[in-house]
Order: structure tokens, then C-alpha cells, then sequence
């Protein structure tokens, strides 16, 4: 007999691991509260350590011996619970479905509010575009391709169980100064535990209509029987621009416009000179004067601890974000308190509540004028920001315009004016205010070990005050009302009620059934109350307060939708080899027509552990061989609460009461079905490698499209929703994790993961759907459809495209010319003028990955720790409309690409020469700004530093420090600011535009960890 | 304790299930609910009115001027392409004046024939309440009417100048009940479609109300718009008496020399037949008759140079007042630009409110002395001149009658006296005359150019397998 006893520890966060599991000769013991432990043992035997999201350790025992344990975090080898749903717990072993699973730790490696922009580049199947810069900005997450056309696009988020409010921004207005706003943010990264994210339709057909995009599920932070602990954590971080445009500076804007105008205008026109301000020439970068260096902080204190018989978590947050973007900021305070207690055997109840809120002033950009990416894109550099000590403005409210003219030829020809970049976030005002409250209540009974029962209400409550005023001396709505302010109280509510029963038996000795089945209520509420005034007494004014303005706006509106469902699950394993599980939801839902009221939700998978067979269990390199295989059908019910309806509602005229037919309904409007197949396999070899390997099938049909409707028959809005569309999504994913080095001082782990996903559209409504971004039936969705650039004719200078029969067609701007006669082939015979006809479909290109991936490596040395992410992606093509918006030939600033423009006989070049308004020569949508997104990106590195255990204990404190640099260098053929750039990533297939966002970050941050 | 539980469970699952599935929006009613009573029948009838002032394919927007656009009087200073096509005659089947305004006109014909489907079951026991009710039918009767005349405008040739009025297709769709969703739909002859605007106004008048309404149909608009049909189809003698009746009994004087100026800034004037009313809150905004014909604004609308140079030829006359030359704030546009959309008073948003009048007492006035001309007799024993006169008088200082008039003059008085209210291009057509002179277009424009027809969408006839386009596009 030999005696052990030591600590167990989790090796990363070196915390000391109460109620692991020891395990050695047939006996189990856990380890007490301070994490130690101390277990009997005879020499030979076994000893396995584990503990839930850690790796295993097993060693033999040889002698008696004092032996620290570090259990390594698993990246996705979680040896427990891996889903939970219902009370219907999955464990590693018997899940047959696909799961990814990301620990909680791992979102603080990002800096952003929203935690959804951590999954970035982390998961194999989870495809994240941060879209832009802009801070709190809406993330488009895509959980195996994106599974809808019209519909969102974005994977059901559940909190603790209980699913979140589906808004995607919490924004009401886009328009004037409107702003998205990623209702995400306003959780805590730090109380989150663990992300599990559900691929397959067996994961998740028990979350039926809403499962269609996948689903997330979030587990917040719990006790944990052992000592009370507190916990501080805090990062400081500077955040800038990655890349920004490069614009030309005064002296060559001056050049390159007065060479524009005497093209178009005559020899030797000036429309653009040098400006001085108080004898010093002005040469303004708007760059440095839009865009900044910002400052992030953030704190959280949580404290957590527990007993036998209860257990608690509580934190605290203040997050304090400037974004790079000037006038931008994001604040944020939030609370969290969870709680369990189960006073007997037979009773548990738990709660949790949270509450936050965030108050975000945020800004326009993309393709709004007043937004600050155009507006300082475009202002040109011979024009100063201030002018005596305020902003340089004009009194209609434009910025001034410096050495430029307004007009030019007897003021018949109007130039170009500009928003003031800095006075339109200053002045103007758009500040989100959001309260948020999650909480629920449980209560399970459990009569016998093998029965529980439990009912369980949730409530998420948003609400945001949107405050906007649009200044009177500022050009747009502010200028045309006299002052504009306008408040939106917005409320989003959602109650479930849900009540289970989960019964498990082992109906042999050899096999285990466990079944669930239960009921759910969803009533989810939204109704906006909106409030404005205009004429205001004097700029000094900008709140609606009585008495300081003439015109009163009011308006609002109001949504119900509710949902009854009923799920059931049942899992049956033999002889923990083979398992099988089966599972329904039947939704009914308010929104659904008439005649199409409840879905059914079906899914079944299952599994083979082929290395317990005795046949494999000889093959030494072989520790763990799994296949598994699933299908099932999931839904989109994200439809308009009263779609299926035929409405008469708002037909005010001459502001008095009016109703008119607004909506034709359809009253077999259903969910749009997604039917998934999934085959697996997970190994792990040679105790090193582990591997999981996944491939799957996507059948989208009854997509919901707006069957155009005749419009003699004047449906309003020319459409009628109908379930029509077809499409599919295939794809493979792989990932594989390796113990490289695994010495006592230094160990080296790398984690590689890699995901191919195919789309094609099988159906529309009638005919394609043709645009820039095109529904083409054979096709991927929003395939590009272009003009086909044929580059500049050396000779001449001339813009040149392919027509429709390949020929090229060049276009000459010269204003001599008569309209008519412009278009012309290399030849000199006359060319008919660019048209629809020559636009091309560009076979299977779109603005979406078709394969992407990640590197982790991490690397440890006694108490030090670096590790580096990579992430990549490729198979797409973005459209640069960025560029395209910065070489155009009216009084605008350009890229500095413009000063290559042609200008002698036989210059090589792909700029034309240049005329001023020459708007043909240069097409947005066009071959010659559709670029090859494909990168590697350093997505982030990390060195963390841990105190010595000998040094913690002295102390009393555990202190883990970092140091990390996130988007740090990119490898790309593309020239524009960034290719995940995705200006429009709202609308599923209008993906890969770059459109003037806000740039993409480059964040330097510091940080600690502290445990007392 | 299992028992009870699952007892317990299935108590709840009932009690949770029975009421949240049926959820109405509180905004919107279905259409069996909405209309009920007589409020809610002069609601919706309100509610047909709409689009007319707040889309850019009808009055208040694009469509107010168009005649004007495609007819040469006016030319564009700056192009934002929502109306300068027009003026260029480059709209086609894939434009937004197709699409809007075809949609405008068919989605109001659809939410008339969704009332009319309710009328019969709608109650009214006093003599009030069935005189409400039948001005109420008679008000949709009569803008059915309005709809129809505006697509056949649009989309068709005119009667009086297409080769055969019985042409398949010549027509437009007549929407006249309420149909289903699958319903598809096939045009009409131009006899057909012009045989039912007077049908519907024929039908429509003994129901309306005598009394003067601002801003919706009353007895005098419906007869005066019939005046109008009547001129279209070439039936002389009963637009004359439909004019006649307008001008001798109904409730309107012209304006006079001094008030003609200050008549656009106001609602319900002496001339004012038929007007749409807008206002801050609803209104075409950036596409409102004021934001196209200012500088200011869209810039898209001044009079032509062939135009100012015709109306201020005679100086007298007040009329000349309806253009002044003017540049934006900045200087830049300078033109003579429009004066009949300067923005209702009191209204914060001048560029977007401004009543369109679809009628006036002096179209009476000029459909009487032209349907005289082409030989329809006075019953009030008047000849053409008179009502020349009698116009002419209230508008030219010092003005000394004239002894004849041929239709010429009637067209020269036309055009001065409704500038910029959708008539010119139409008038030109209809009397077969060219179009002397387009700002973009060098050289006269056949009144039979397939541009003056509009393309029917492009998207109807896809799905509409028996709609049929018409020539040129």
C-alpha cells in the first residue's frame, strides 16, 4: 500500500480544483474544497485524475509521494456534460451529435463587449464576420453556412436554458442618425463558463422552429462546492485603425482635380487651390482627424463559493470602451447573481439574475453621407477641420470648402459639398441607452433518484431609449427642421415557461434510457414608443422639454408572438458502446398561417465507441475511435409576427383617420425547414493527438421568399410571402489537437481546425433574382454579377469592358463627343453604350468563405504562457467599393492609386484618364474592384504570467497577468482595408462588400487576473 | 410524489397552451374586422386617398408635373434621376415611374374594391347615415374612376389620338373587384377602359354630396372630372355640359388678378375643384412636387427656356408670376423655376407640402370653349369666346376681349393658365399635334413616339403571361 496526497490544480488558471474526481482501485474520492487530496493505493495500479472540461491525468502509482496534479483544459474533449437541454444531459460519451464547445476563458481573448466576436476563428463550422470597427457593431454569426435567404441568418441564443430575444440590434432607426447596436453587448464575457454550440439537427431539434441556424448555448458562471473565492478581473487596452485609406494630401488633391476639370471643363480650369488659414497652407488629414487611438478598460469582481447543499456566484462590471472612431463610446455596468440550494434530497431550486446597462453613442458610416467613414473619406485636404476656434462650417451647415469652388460656370454647375466628419458626431446626437434584465427561477423535485420534475420561468426584458437630435446648423434633417430630436423607448420582453420531466432507468445491467419530455410557453412582446420635435427655439435646445420647440412627432408600434411547444428526447446506450438517441418538438406559433400552425421537429442520432470493441482495444495507438451519424429537421419561424395575415391598418389622410389595406396575407405561411444530416468520427491516438472529423448536409426548403404578385391585382408591396425556395448547404470539418511537448517545465499544445461548406440555391420564386449580389438557381447565394473590366487602352486611356459577346468596348468621356457616340470597340466602329446585357455572372464566386480555419499554439514554461492564434479563410471575393468610392472623378478626396492615372500614349495603367463626373468609366459593380478575399490573419498573441503557487500561498492571492496584441498582422492579396470587412452583412446574401466601414481594430491590451 | 407530479405537469401544459397562438397585431386589424360601421367606412375610404398624397408616383409626387416633364415645358438643373427621365423621355419598362406608378394606381384600386366587397353589409338606418353612406360609395365610385383615366393617361394612348380605340390590349386593366391572389389580368380595349371612367362618374355623381369638400370627391369634382373624360374621349357636347354645370352652379369663382398669385400657398381656394391635401406628416418628402421644382431641393424641375420665353411674351398677364428666376441658397441653379409649389402656409417643411390641385374652375372654363370650338352648342347659349374672355379677363391687367378663338388659342391658354399641373403633354397628344421642343431633344417629337406611352412594369408581364406590353419597349 503507498499513500499519495497533493493538490489538484487547474493548469491554466492554476486555481486549486475543489471536487475532482480521484480514482484508483476501484475506489473514487473527491478533493476536498481547497482542492487536495489524498487517496491509498497499491503499487501498480492506476490513477486517473479528472475533472468537467479537463483533461484526464493517469499515472502509476510506484511509491508513496507528495504529487501536484495540473489538469490541462481540453479543447473540445470534455469528458461530462456537454449539452444540456431541458434537464436532458449528454454527456461526451453518449452524444452523438455535433457539438463545438469553447471555455469561457476563451472570450476574454477578445477585447470586444460582445461576445460573440470572441467565437471568431475559435470553432470548425462557426463562421463569425465582425463586419467593421465600429464598436459594439452587430456580428454576423453563420453556424454551417448560412441556412436562409430572407430570414435571419443568426443561431438561437440560450442563456442558462432559456432562450434570449431574437433582435439582432437593438437600433430602431437606421436612418438619419441611426446606428446598429449588437444586443449582445450587453452581457458579461466574464460570467460566461463555457459556449456550446449546436450544429446538428439532433443537437437541436429540441429547440424545433428556431433551430434552423443553430444554436448557442451560453452557461453563466456557478459555484462551485469548496472555499468562497473572490476573483478580479481587469484589462487596459489601446485600440487603433489596422489600416486606413490612403488619401491624397492638399498639393495632389489640387493637382488631381484641376486635372479632372480642364478634361472636362476646358484647358486650365481651377476648381481646386492651395488655402491658407492665418498664412499657413492647410493640408488637413481627415484620417487622423476622424479616426483616433482609444482607450479600453474594463473590471469585473465576482465572488462564488459554495457547500454540499448550496452554492452562489455574484459579479460586478465596469466596461469603458472608446471606439476608434471619433465621438464613439461604449459604457457599460452590470451585475450578475446566481444561486442554487438543495435543502434535502427531494428539492433544488436555483435562480439567477442579471442586469446590465449600456449607454452607446455611435455613429453612421458605410453608404450614409453624414456617416463619418464617407464624410472623412471624402472631405478634401485643402480645407481646415476649425476655423475660428469652432468648426470650419458653412451656413447651410456643410463643411467649408476651403480652396474649392462650390460652383463652377456661372453657378450652373454645382460642385460638391461635404459633411463636416467631426461636427456631425459631435453635434449631433445618437446615444443608445439600454437596461437589460435576465433572469430565472427554477424548482426541481426529485421524488426518486432516477425521476425529476421541474418548472422553470425565465424572463429577458430590453429596453432602449434611443436619443437622437440632429443640430440645426448641421446640413440634413437638422438644418431642414430647424433642430430635430427624437426619442424611442423600445421594450422587448420574452417570458418562457417551461416545465419537464426527466426519468432515467437502466433497464439492464448493461444499458442506461433516459428520456425527457415536457412543455414550454414563449410569449415574447416588442413595442416601441416614439416621441420627436422639431422648429426649436435655439440650437442651445435639444431635448424635447416643453415649450422650446413647435412641431410635436409621436408614433410607436407594438408586436405579440407567442409559442406553445412540446419536446421529448429519449437516449438509450448499450453496454456504453452503442447509443441511440431520439428526439421531437413539436412547436405551434402565432405567426405561422392558419392552416400551418404547428411544426414537428424531429431528430435522431447515433453512435459506435468502436475502440471499446475488444478488437481495437488491442490496437495500443488507438485510445478512443467514435463514429456517429444523425439527422433530423430544424425551422426558421423568424417571420414578422403577423405575416400570415391580411391587415388594414395606417391610411391617414389629411391627418385624419384613415385605415388601408396594408399586407395580403397567406394563410399557409410556415417555418422554413432545414433538414441536416451529419456523419462524425472522434479519435484520439497515441494519447496525443485528438482528432474529430465531421460532415454534413443542409436541405433548406420552403424558404420564404415574396412571390411577386401581379401588380394589377395591387397587393401592397407587390409580393406575397410564400414558402418556395430551395437551397443546400454541404461541408466537412476537421479539427485535430496535439500534444507536441509535454515536459514537466515546458509544454507545447497546438490546435488546428479547418471547415469547407458548399452552398447552392435549388429554388426561387419564379425567376432569379438578379443584382450586383444574384439568387441564381445552380448557383451560391449572392453570387457576383459584373461588368467585365478589360483594363485601360495604353493608347488612349480609355476605359475598357467586355460586352456581352467578349469584344471590348471602350468609352470614351471626352464631353466634345456627342453622347450618343461615346462607346466604341478597339476598331473605331461604334459600340452600343454599357447595359444590363453585359453584366456577367461570376460562376460560383461569392463574398463567402467557402473554407476557413484557425492555428492555436500555446506554449508553456514554468509559470509563463504564450499562445498564438492564426486564423484563415479563403474561397472569396470581395467587392472593394471602398476604392471604388475614393477614385471617383467629382470634387471628392481620392486614394492615392488616382495618381497613376493615364495621362500619356502608351502608359500602362488601370486608371483612365481623367474627366470630371466621368461616372461610366468607372462602375461599382464591376470586375475591376472584385478582389480575392483569401488571408491569414495573426489573430492574436498572448504571454501570461502566473504566480508561483509558493508565492501564491505566502501571499494569499493568485495573480495571473497578460499582455496580448489581437488582429496583429494580416497576409492577404487584397487591397483594401480588410476582406472580413462586410458592410452589409445584414442581408444574408449581399456578403463581401466593403463599403466604407468603419476600419477594423489592432487592440494592445493588459491585464489581471486576481484571486483571493 | 410521481403521481402528483405529473398531474401537476399536465395542469400546466393546459393552462399554457390555450391563448398565446392567437395574437393580433394592434395596429392593424384583418380586413373582416376593420370595416364594420360607418366610422370605419369613412376611415377607409379616407385611407384610399393616401397614396395620392404620399408616393412619388402620384400627385403629390412625379406625377403632379409629369405632363409638364415629358411635354417640354420643363428641364432639369441637376440630375437625381427621379425626374429628369422624364423630361429626357428615357423611362422604360424596368423604371421607377413604370413600377410606382403602376403600383400606385393598382394597390389604391385594390383597397377601393377590398371596401367595396363590405359596402352592402355595412349598416346605416337614418337618412343621414344612408346619404353618408352613398356619398361614401360615391367618393370611391369617382377616385375608381380617377385611377383608371390616371393609368390610361399613362400606360395607353389617348382616345382621341390612337389609331383604333377597339385594339386588343389598347386599353388598361380594369380593376373593379375584389380578386384573388392567383387572379391574372388582361387589358382591356381603350373603348372599354374609357367607357368605365365614365361609367364609374356617371354612377357615382347622383350618390355624392352636393356640399363642398376639400380634398375629396364631392358632386362638382365627379362632374368636372367627367367634363374632363368626356374632352378625352372627344365626346364635345357632353363635356361641354358637364363644364357648363360646374361653371353655373357649382360652388367656385376664379380667381382674380389679385388673388391668383397668393392661391398656392393656401388650401381650398375659389377655383380649387379637386385637391389633394398634404401635410408635415404626410407628405412625398424628398420626392414632393416642392423639393423637384426648387433649387434647393432635387433641382429637378425648372421651367425650359421655351417656356418662360413664351409666358413672359405677355407681361400683363398675372400668370407670368408662376416662374421666377432664382438660384439655390449657394448661388448654384440658377433658372426660372416653378411658383406653384412654394409650400402650404404654416407647414415646417415647405418643400414637401403643397397641395396638388387636380382640378380647377378654369379647366371648366377652357373644356368649354374648346368643346365649343370642335362643335358642341352652349345650352347656356355662350360661345367659345366668352368663356375665353371671361377667364382671360380675370387674369391680364387691362385686358380687352377677344372677338374669336380657334384651338390654338384655347392650347396657348392652356398651357399658361395650367403650368405645371399635369396637362401640357396631354393636351399636345390628344390633339394630335407634335411636340415642338424637348430641353434634351433637338427637334419636334411626334405626338405618336412610343415614348409618350409609358412601358407597362416589367415584372407584370413575367408573371402575367396575358399582359401585353406596349410598342417600342
Amino acid at each position: 500500500m503507498v499513500t499519495i496526497n497533493g493538490t489538484i490544480y487547474n493548469a491554466q488558471t492554476k486555481e486549486p480544483l475543489a471536487g475532482a474526481t480521484i480514482k484508483s482501485g476501484g475506489k473514487t474520492l473527491l478533493s476536498n474544497s481547497s482542492g487536495s487530496y489524498s487517496i491509498a493505493t497499491t503499487i501498480g495500479s492506476t490513477v486517473e485524475f479528472s475533472y468537467v472540461g479537463l483533461k484526464s491525468e493517469v499515472f502509476t502509482a510506484s511509491q508513496t509521494e507528495v504529487r501536484d496534479i495540473y489538469l490541462k483544459p481540453s479543447n473540445f474533449e470534455i469528458d461530462e456534460v456537454v449539452i444540456s437541454a431541458y434537464g436532458s444531459s449528454l454527456t461526451r460519451a453518449t452524444n452523438s451529435g455535433a457539438i463545438a464547445v469553447l471555455d469561457g476563458n476563451d472570450l476574454k481573448k477578445s477585447h470586444a463587449p460582445n461576445f460573440d466576436i470572441a467565437l471568431k476563428g475559435k470553432l470548425p463550422g462557426v463562421l463569425v464576420s465582425t463586419g467593421s470597427g465600429l464598436i459594439a457593431d452587430v456580428a454576423a454569426v453563420r453556424i454551417r453556412g448560412t441556412n436562409s435567404v430572407s430570414l435571419s441568418s443568426q443561431p438561437l441564443i440560450v442563456i442558462d436554458g432559456i432562450p434570449t430575444i431574437d433582435a439582432a440590434n437593438l437600433n430602431t432607426f437606421n436612418y438619419g442618425n441611426g446606428v446598429r447596436f449588437n444586443p449582445l453587448a450587453t452581457i458579461s464575457s466574464n460570467d460566461i463558463e463555457t459556449v456550446e454550440v449546436l450544429k446538428d439537427a439532433s443537437a437541436s431539434a429540441l429547440f424545433g422552429s428556431r433551430a434552423g441556424n443553430g444554436v448557442i448555448l451560453i452557461t453563466t458562471r456557478k459555484g462551485r462546492q469548496g472555499a468562497a473565492s473572490i476573483t478580479y478581473n481587469g484589462s487596459y487596452a489601446l485600440s487603433r485603425a489596422s489600416k486606413l485609406p490612403n488619401l491624397l494630401n492638399a498639393n495632389e488633391f489640387v493637382e488631381i482635380t484641376n486635372e479632372k476639370a480642364s478634361a472636362w471643363f476646358g484647358q486650365n480650369t481651377v476648381l481646386a487651390s492651395d488655402y491658407f488659414v492665418d498664412g499657413k497652407k492647410v493640408d488637413t488629414d481627415w484620417m487622423k482627424e476622424a479616426f483616433r487611438t482609444a482607450i479600453l478598460q474594463s473590471h469585473q469582481i465576482s465572488a462564488s463559493g459554495g457547500n454540499a447543499r448550496s452554492s452562489y456566484y455574484a459579479a460586478a462590471e465596469w466596461l469603458q470602451h472608446e471606439g476608434i472612431a471619433f465621438g464613439t463610446d461604449y459604457n457599460r455596468y452590470a451585475i450578475r447573481a446566481n444561486a442554487t440550494t438543495n435543502p434535502n434530497r427531494w428539492i433544488k431550486v436555483g435562480m439567477s439574475v442579471s442586469y446590465s446597462k449600456a449607454t452607446y453613442n455611435g455613429t453612421l458610416s458605410e453608404g450614409y453621407t453624414p456617416g463619418i467613414t464617407i464624410a472623412a473619406y471624402n472631405a478634401p485636404p485643402n480645407t481646415a477641420s476649425y476655423l475660428n476656434g469652432s468648426y470650419n462650417l458653412t451656413s447651410d451647415g456643410m463643411l467649408g470648402n476651403g480652396g474649392n469652388l462650390y460652383f463652377y460656370n456661372n453657378a450652373k454647375t454645382f460642385l460638391n459639398k461635404f459633411n463636416h466628419p467631426l461636427a456631425v458626431n459631435s453635434w449631433n446626437r445618437n446615444r443608445n441607452t439600454v437596461d437589460r434584465n435576465m433572469g430565472y427561477l427554477f424548482a426541481t423535485i426529485s421524488p426518486f433518484q432516477s425521476l425529476s420534475a421541474t418548472t422553470r420561468i425565465g424572463v429577458d426584458n430590453i429596453t432602449n431609449l434611443e436619443d437622437q437630435f440632429n443640430h440645426p446648423l448641421l446640413t440634413g434633417t437638422g438644418k431642414d427642421y430647424n433642430g430635430y430630436a427624437l426619442v424611442n423607448n423600445s421594450l422587448l420582453q420574452q417570458w418562457v415557461w417551461s416545465n419537464f420531466v426527466n426519468y432515467s432507468v437502466r433497464p439492464t445491467l448493461s444499458s442506461n434510457l433516459a428520456v425527457t419530455c415536457g412543455f414550454e410557453y414563449t410569449l415574447s412582446k416588442t413595442q416601441n414608443i416614439l416621441a420627436g420635435a422639431s422648429n426649436f427655439a435655439s440650437p442651445a435646445y435639444q431635448d424635447i422639454l416643453d415649450n422650446l420647440y413647435t412641431t410635436p412627432y409621436s408614433g410607436g408600434n407594438k408586436s405579440e408572438k407567442g409559442f406553445a411547444s412540446y419536446f421529448g428526447r429519449a437516449t438509450y446506450s448499450y453496454k456504453d458502446k452503442y447509443h441511440i438517441d431520439g428526439s421531437l418538438r413539436i412547436d405551434a406559433y402565432s405567426g405561422f398561417g392558419d392552416s400551418n400552425q404547428y411544426g414537428y421537429f424531429p431528430g435522431v442520432s447515433a453512435s459506435w465507441e468502436v475502440a471499446k470493441e475488444s478488437f481495437i482495444q488491442k490496437v495500443k495507438a488507438i485510445n478512443e475511435l467514435k463514429l456517429r451519424a444523425s439527422w433530423g429537421i430544424v425551422g426558421n419561424s423568424s417571420i414578422n409576427p403577423y405575416a400570415s395575415r391580411t391587415l388594414y391598418g395606417q391610411g391617414q389622410y389629411a391627418d385624419i383617420n384613415g385605415v388601408s389595406m396594408r399586407q395580403v396575407g397567406n394563410a399557409s405561411l410556415k417555418w422554413e425547414s432545414n433538414q441536416k444530416f451529419n456523419i462524425g468520427l472522434d479519435a484520439s491516438l497515441i494519447s496525443r493527438i485528438t482528432l474529430s472529423f465531421d460532415w454534413f448536409y443542409h436541405d433548406v426548403n420552403n424558404m420564404l421568399f415574396s412571390a411577386p404578385a401581379v401588380l394589377s391585382s395591387g397587393i401592397p408591396g407587390g409580393g406575397i410571402l410564400t414558402n418556395i425556395g430551395k437551397m443546400s448547404n454541404r461541408g466537412l470539418e476537421v479539427i485535430i489537437s496535439t500534444e507536441n511537448i509535454n515536459r514537466n517545465s515546458f509544454s507545447w499544445t497546438t490546435t488546428a481546425s479547418f471547415t469547407s461548406i458548399k452552398n447552392r440555391i435549388k429554388a426561387l420564386a419564379g425567376s432569379d433574382i438578379l443584382g450586383t449580389n444574384s439568387l441564381v438557381v445552380g448557383q451560391p447565394m449572392g453570387v457576383w454579377r459584373l461588368y467585365q473590366w478589360a483594363g485601360v487602352d495604353p493608347e488612349t486611356g480609355r476605359a475598357g469592358y467586355f460586352d456581352k459577346d467578349g469584344k471590348i468596348k471602350y468609352y470614351n468621356p471626352n464631353p466634345a463627343i456627342p453622347a450618343a457616340s461615346r462607346w466604341s470597340y478597339s476598331d473605331g466602329s461604334s459600340a452600343s453604350a454599357l447595359n444590363n446585357n453585359d453584366l456577367k455572372i461570376e460562376n460560383g464566386k461569392t463574398g463567402t468563405p467557402k473554407w476557413y480555419g484557425n492555428i492555436e499554439n500555446k506554449f508553456c514554461y514554468r509559470n509563463f504562457e504564450l499562445a498564438i492564434g492564426v486564423q484563415f479563410a479563403g474561397g472569396f471575393y470581395v467587392l472593394n467599393n471602398t476604392k471604388f468610392g475614393l477614385l471617383t472623378n467629382y470634387l471628392n478626396n481620392n486614394v492615392k492609386d488616382i495618381l497613376n492615372r493615364w495621362t500619356t500614349s502608351g502608359q500602362n495603367t488601370d486608371i483612365p484618364k481623367l474627366y470630371w463626373s466621368d461616372n461610366i468609366s468607372l462602375q461599382s459593380a464591376s470586375t475591376r474592384f472584385l478582389e480575392k478575399g483569401d488571408f491569414i490573419r495573426l489573430r492574436d498573441i498572448e504571454i501570461a504570467y502566473a504566480l508561483p503557487k509558493t508565492l501564491e500561498e505566502k501571499l494569499g492571492v493568485g495573480a495571473r497577468l497578460f499582455i496580448r496584441g489581437e488582429n496583429l498582422a494580416i497576409i492577404t492579396g487584397y487591397s483594401g482595408l480588410d476582406p472580413e470587412i462586410s458592410s452589409y452583412r445584414n442581408t444574408n446574401y449581399q456578403a463581401g462588400w466593403e463599403n466604407r466601414s468603419v476600419p477594423m481594430t489592432r487592440t494592445f491590451s493588459i491585464g489581471a487576473t486576481l484571486k483571493f | 410524489m410521481k403521481k402528483i407530479t405529473i398531474l401537476l405537469l399536465g395542469a400546466f401544459a393546459l393552462w399554457g397552451c390555450s391563448e398565446n397562438l392567437t395574437q393580433s397585431p394592434s395596429d392593424q386589424l384583418p380586413s373582416g374586422e376593420a370595416i364594420q360601421s360607418l366610422t370605419d367606412l369613412n376611415n377607409a375610404v379616407n385611407g384610399a386617398y393616401q397614396r395620392m398624397a404620399v408616393s412619388q408616383g402620384s400627385y403629390a409626387g412625379y406625377f403632379g408635373i409629369y405632363a409638364d416633364g415629358a411635354g417640354g415645358e420643363l428641364k432639369y438643373l441637376q440630375s437625381a434621376n427621379h425626374f429628369s427621365p422624364i423630361i429626357r423621355l428615357q423611362s422604360d419598362q424596368n423604371s421607377e415611374l413604370s413600377e410606382q406608378a403602376y403600383s400606385d394606381i393598382y394597390v389604391s384600386l385594390a383597397r377601393i374594391n377590398d371596401i367595396l366587397s363590405v359596402y352592402n353589409g355595412i349598416p346605416a338606418e337614418s337618412d343621414a347615415e344612408k346619404a353618408k353612406k352613398n356619398d361614401l360609395k360615391g367618393q370611391l365610385l369617382a377616385l375608381r374612376a380617377l385611377f383608371h383615366f390616371d393609368a390610361a393617361r399613362l400606360f395607353a394612348q389617348l382616345p382621341t389620338a390612337a389609331a383604333d380605340i377597339n385594339a386588343a390590349n389598347s386599353g388598361v386593366v380594369i380593376s373593379k373587384e375584389k380578386y384573388a391572389v392567383s387572379q391574372k389580368f388582361k387589358r382591356s380595349t381603350l373603348k372599354e377602359t374609357y367607357d368605365f371612367i365614365i361609367a364609374q362618374l356617371v354612377e357615382a355623381k347622383p350618390l355624392l354630396s352636393k356640399t363642398r369638400k376639400v380634398g375629396k370627391f364631392d358632386y362638382w369634382s365627379a362632374t368636372a372630372l367627367l367634363a374632363r373624360a368626356y374632352l378625352y374621349t372627344g365626346n364635345y357636347t357632353e363635356a361641354l355640359k358637364n363644364a357648363e354645370e360646374v361653371i353655373a352652379t357649382g360652388p367656385f369663382k376664379l380667381y382674380t388678378i389679385q388673388n391668383y398669385p397668393t392661391a398656392w400657398s393656401k388650401e381650398g381656394t375659389d377655383e380649387s375643384i379637386l385637391e389633394v391635401i398634404t401635410t408635415d406628416l404626410s407628405n412625398a418628402d424628398r420626392l414632393a412636387l416642392g423639393y423637384l421644382t426648387t433649387p434647393d431641393g432635387y433641382s429637378e424641375a425648372a421651367a425650359s427656356n421655351n417656356f418662360s420665353q413664351f409666358l413672359l411674351a405677355t407681361p400683363d398677364d398675372v400668370r407670368t408670376k408662376m416662374i421666377k428666376e432664382y438660384a439655390s441658397k449657394d448661388g448654384a441653379y440658377l433658372a426660372y423655376w416653378p411658383m406653384k409649389y412654394p409650400g402650404k402656409e404654416g407647414s415646417i417643411s415647405p418643400q414637401y407640402v403643397n397641395n396638388p390641385k387636380l382640378i380647377r374652375l378654369s379647366e371648366m372654363y377652357l373644356i368649354a370653349s374648346e368643346a365649343i370650338v370642335k362643335g358642341a352648342t352652349s345650352s347656356k347659349g355662350k360661345t367659345a369666346v366668352d368663356y375665353y374672355n371671361d377667364l382671360r379677363s380675370q387674369r391680364i391687367t387691362n385686358y380687352a376681349n377677344a372677338a374669336s378663338v380657334n384651338l390654338t388659342d384655347i392650347l396657348n391658354e392652356r398651357r399658361r393658365e395650367l403650368f405645371c399641373e399635369n396637362h401640357r403633354l396631354f393636351d399636345l397628344v390628344r390633339n394630335k399635334i407634335d411636340i415642338p421642343y424637348n430641353p434634351t431633344i433637338t427637334g419636334t417629337i411626334s405626338y405618336t413616339d412610343n415614348r409618350f406611352v409609358v412601358a407597362i412594369p416589367q415584372r407584370e408581364l413575367e408573371i402575367n403571361p396575358e399582359m401585353k406590353q406596349n410598342s417600342g419597349y
